[in-house]
């Protein structure tokens, strides 16, 4: 483990490039809270003179993993990497707090356990009213650490998978493939898993989605808990290695990039290379495979502009597919938004835990959209659209945010509609 | 660090900017040098009023303070080589005006100084300085060392812009020190004392400089070269042409390659060394420029010769010589960056001086630089852990800047002396300028406080 640490951590020669790119940095403007100090305190574990102290895990916890410094880094450091196994090895030396090991040993890994503890939440979310941003219920929220003001995402009473059946026709069959959901497009917004599956079968492509699919681990290993996020890959490698599919499909950056990425270089669990080779982002499909392009008009938006999510970005690699899928859409205008590949500030459950870090670092994303002037943000991940929604909310803006797939797939039907 | 100090550091500015442990004091410790001494306690100081108190305390309490930017220095200038306090400037990043009229910036020191260029670009006008660690530098931090970088050979170096410079004496004095007028002999230069002192004599908390109307037209090239020396005689035939490029720099072989493999912008990996080249200024003038440096690179024994048409062409020429240094750290665990400097008739000479001494210790040497001003960055790619190759390395680095200095060189053209290069100024400079320089020193800084272990050898401590 500290071997493994040392070997990250050793090229680094401290040039202060990834600093320039850190958001949680550019809040704090700490050393010790930059690419480059965590990478020396990582370091330091390794060498002795840094001890697992609270203010060690503090500043190890506030990456948001947005590997904008990874990617930024000419010495092939990865700052990004060697915080999540710093993580685990913080785990491992201190353990996992009770409330973690609660959710991802037990309610994530039982696979009926999660989507009912999520329709359980989601029942309990609109018996108490918390949707109303002045509501009484939400006095709970201060108590555990979070603003009042705090969006809370409202969980499905019927998940989106309960909804489908698992195999989806087509007419003019071109491809068979599989969709590999995510929880956010199951739990909260059910809405991008049925532009997926209209998109693809649109186009001719059937599409299963296995009934047996869980969390990708994202959420779980981010937080140091790599044997229940090695759990959770394997069963899903279990599920899909077994599908006679030509690719599999994600709609969130993160699912994508931790099965074609994490759970071979992160958990060192063997991937057959086959299998990372067909994950593709839903944009990268319709654009790589189908050549689709749309020139169809897109109702409710007469200025689009689009937000890389991180993972999708600098994980997976998909920068131009969703930009050339969305300039296509007839009568609307495409805007490039300014620092479009920097964080939002939403970096999965870090909302939860760094309140005040993610809202700093999503009103600068905020501000940059609003300087667009564009009246719809597209983005291809439901913890982005939540961040963004979010923002725009507390600022009393009205700005639609809407998941690539969805603004797609609404001008499609409205092209078929005429 | 005593209670009673770090209580009046906590009145100054806050408890919340002074820093005490040990996470941030092992990551105040370091800068780009590869030698790291931990401080006893950080301030981020958020005025100049501040930075007055902070020294005036250090002053009566005998405390070493060393100011600091964005760390990414390369001579150890930031680094708290006798413990202490650091000064860290980074909060005090405003950029205060910019007066189009007069062709001036007033900027904190924190500023990082590719938002000052960006800043001043956005309305037609140029900060030509332009290090290569500009997206993360301060300001301050370029002041303090007398920044150079890619445009030196047409448009200097930081000294040749800033105008004023506010800041606070060792002894924790306000000072103002020179006029933002074209001309200004208004007592002794202070401004250029202070600019390059490597923050030994005063903390800059307000800076002055002078802007250009924003050249209109560029044009880069890359010229190939089979041979390193070839790229480097080429150097001197253009300036003797009569052109004054905006920027011309080399990449030997070892470079080009690991830049490549980093990038994947293309690159030649079977070249001996590339000349990047870049000119500036009118149109017709960019044009006729531009040809004529091509066509004596071409007759320089050049194997090909790219212009950039694109704006995307051109910054991937530039992006592949900004990525050098940190790229070239990919090969071995640990890279240490040279900054001989000779005249640019000389260039042909140190290039060669240098191959010798990789071969003569067998050791891996990646020569990139700043060729137009003679400035080389011969980096030794090593390992620092092992013992018997460091002895090497030392042995070469001391070669490298014998050779620069026999070529009628220097031992820093950017760097610093910092306390990496303090036992070679000596050997450069002399002992009657290098009384002079600690007579300055000790008439502003009579205890000492301010940055020890920098610059002079014998004041570790």
């Amino acid at each position: 483990m500290l071997n493994e640490l040392d070997r990250l951590t050793f090229n680094c020669i401290k040039c202060g490039y990834c600093k320039a790119a850190c958001p949680v940095y550019k809040e704090i403007g700490e050393e010790a809270a930059s690419p480059r100090g965590r990478v020396r305190l990582i370091r330091g574990v390794y060498g002795g003179d840094v001890s697992l102290s609270q203010r060690y895990r503090k500043l190890i916890e506030l990456c948001i993993s947005c590997r904008a410094c990874t990617a930024e880094c000419p010495s092939g450091v990865s700052p990004n990497q060697a915080v999540l196994n710093a993580r685990h090895h913080l785990a491992i030396e201190c353990g996992i707090p009770l409330i973690k090991r609660l959710i991802f040993r037990r309610a994530m890994t039982a696979r009926r356990m999660f989507p009912a503890s999520a329709k359980l939440l989601g029942f309990l979310q609109r018996a108490i009213i918390l949707q109303s941003r002045y509501s009484p219920a939400r006095l709970i929220l201060p108590i555990l650490g979070l603003p009042f003001d705090k969006a809370i995402p409202y969980f499905q009473l019927k998940t989106f998978r309960d909804r489908m059946p698992e195999v989806i026709p087509t007419t003019n069959r071109k491809y068979r493939v599989a969709y590999f959901v995510g929880c956010g497009a199951d739990l909260i917004y059910p809405e991008i898993g049925e532009a997926v599956v209209n998109l693809l079968t649109h186009f001719g492509v059937e599409v299963v989605i296995p009934r047996e699919q869980m969390c990708c681990g994202t959420p779980v290993f981010t937080s140091g808990d790599f044997e229940g996020a090695k759990y959770l890959a394997r069963q899903n490698l279990k599920v899909l290695s077994n599908l006679d599919v030509d690719a599999i499909i994600t709609a969130c950056g993160s699912c994508g990039t931790t099965i074609k990425h994490e759970w071979h270089d992160l958990l060192g669990i063997e991937v057959p290379s086959e299998l990372t080779s067909k994950v593709y982002d839903i944009t990268e499909f319709l654009t790589d495979c189908l050549a689709v392009l749309l020139s169809a008009h897109t109702p409710k938006a007469k200025t689009i502009t689009y937000h890389d999510p991180c993972h999708l970005v600098r994980g997976m690699g998909v920068r131009n597919q969703p930009r050339k899928l969305l300039s296509s859409l007839a009568d609307t205008r495409y805007v490039e938004l300014v620092g479009a590949d920097t964080c939002c500030g939403g970096g999965g459950a870090y909302s939860i835990y760094h309140p005040d870090m993610s809202r700093k670092i999503g009103e600068r994303k905020a501000d940059n959209i609003l300087k667009t002037e564009a009246d719809l943000v597209a983005t291809g991940c439901p913890v982005c659209i939540l961040q963004l929604r979010e923002m725009f909310s507390i600022a009393g803006i009205s700005r639609q945010v809407e998941h690539t797939a969805v603004v797609l797939n609404r001008a499609l039907k409205e092209k078929s509609q005429k | 660090m005593r209670e009673s100090i770090l209580r009046k550091l906590q009145e100054i500015s806050g408890s919340k900017y002074v820093l005490t442990a040990p996470e941030d004091l092992v990551c105040y410790g370091y800068d780009a040098q590869h030698v790291e001494h931990c401080p006893e306690a950080i301030v981020r100081a958020g005025s100049a009023e501040e930075v007055c108190a902070i020294l005036h305390l250090a002053n009566e309490e005998g405390l070493h303070v060393t100011p600091r930017g964005a760390g990414t220095g390369l001579s150890g200038g930031s680094v708290p080589a006798a413990g202490g306090l650091v000064l860290d400037l980074g909060r005090m990043n405003r950029i205060i005006e910019i007066d189009q009229s007069n062709l001036l910036a007033t900027v904190e020191p924190g500023v990082i100084t590719a938002d000052l260029a960006s800043a001043v670009e956005a309305v037609g006008l140029m900060y030509p300085p332009d290090p290569g660690s500009i997206k993360v530098s301060t300001l301050g931090g370029n002041v303090a060392e007398n920044a150079g970088g890619l445009r030196a050979i047409k448009y200097g170096v930081t000294a040749d812009y800033i105008k004023v410079i506010e800041g606070a004496t060792p002894t924790g004095e306000f000072f103002k020190a020179g006029a933002v007028t074209m001309k200004s002999v208004a007592g002794y230069d202070l401004v250029h004392l202070l600019c390059g002192s490597e923050g030994t004599l005063a903390v800059f908390t307000k800076l002055t400089f002078k802007l250009l109307p924003l050249p209109k037209a560029r044009r880069s090239m890359v010229g190939l070269f089979s041979q390193l020396t070839q790229a480097a005689e080429t150097v001197s035939a253009i300036i003797s042409a009569g052109i004054m490029p905006a920027t011309l720099e080399i990449m030997d072989n070892v470079t080009i390659r690991t830049v490549e493999e980093f990038k994947k912008i293309g690159l030649p990996i079977d070249a001996g060394a590339m000349l990047l080249l870049e000119v500036d200024g009118a149109s017709a003038q960019v044009a006729e420029e531009a040809d004529k440096a091509a066509s004596i690179m071409t007759s320089h024994n050049a194997s090909e010769v790219q212009v950039a048409s694109t704006h995307a062409e051109r910054d991937r020429v530039w992006e592949a010589r900004r990525s050098a240094l940190a790229a070239l750290a990919r090969v071995r665990p640990t890279a240490i960056l040279e900054d001989a400097t000779v005249p640019r008739s000389q260039l042909a000479d140190m290039v060669s001086e240098i191959n010798r001494i990789a071969d003569k210790y067998s050791l891996t040497i990646g020569t990139f630089g700043h060729a137009g001003d003679g400035n080389l960055h011969p980096t030794i790619l090593t390992d620092q852990r092992d013992k018997e190759e460091m002895a090497r390395v030392e042995k070469a680095i001391e070669e490298i800047f014998n050779a620069a200095l026999q070529l009628g060189g220097t031992v820093s053209g950017e760097h610093g002396i910092g306390f990496a290069k303090s036992r070679y100024l000596a050997r450069e400079v002399g002992p009657g300028t290098l009384g002079m320089m600690r007579t300055i020193k000790s008439a502003l800084d009579p205890k000492g406080i301010l940055n020890p272990g920098k610059i002079f050898t014998d004041q570790t401590t």
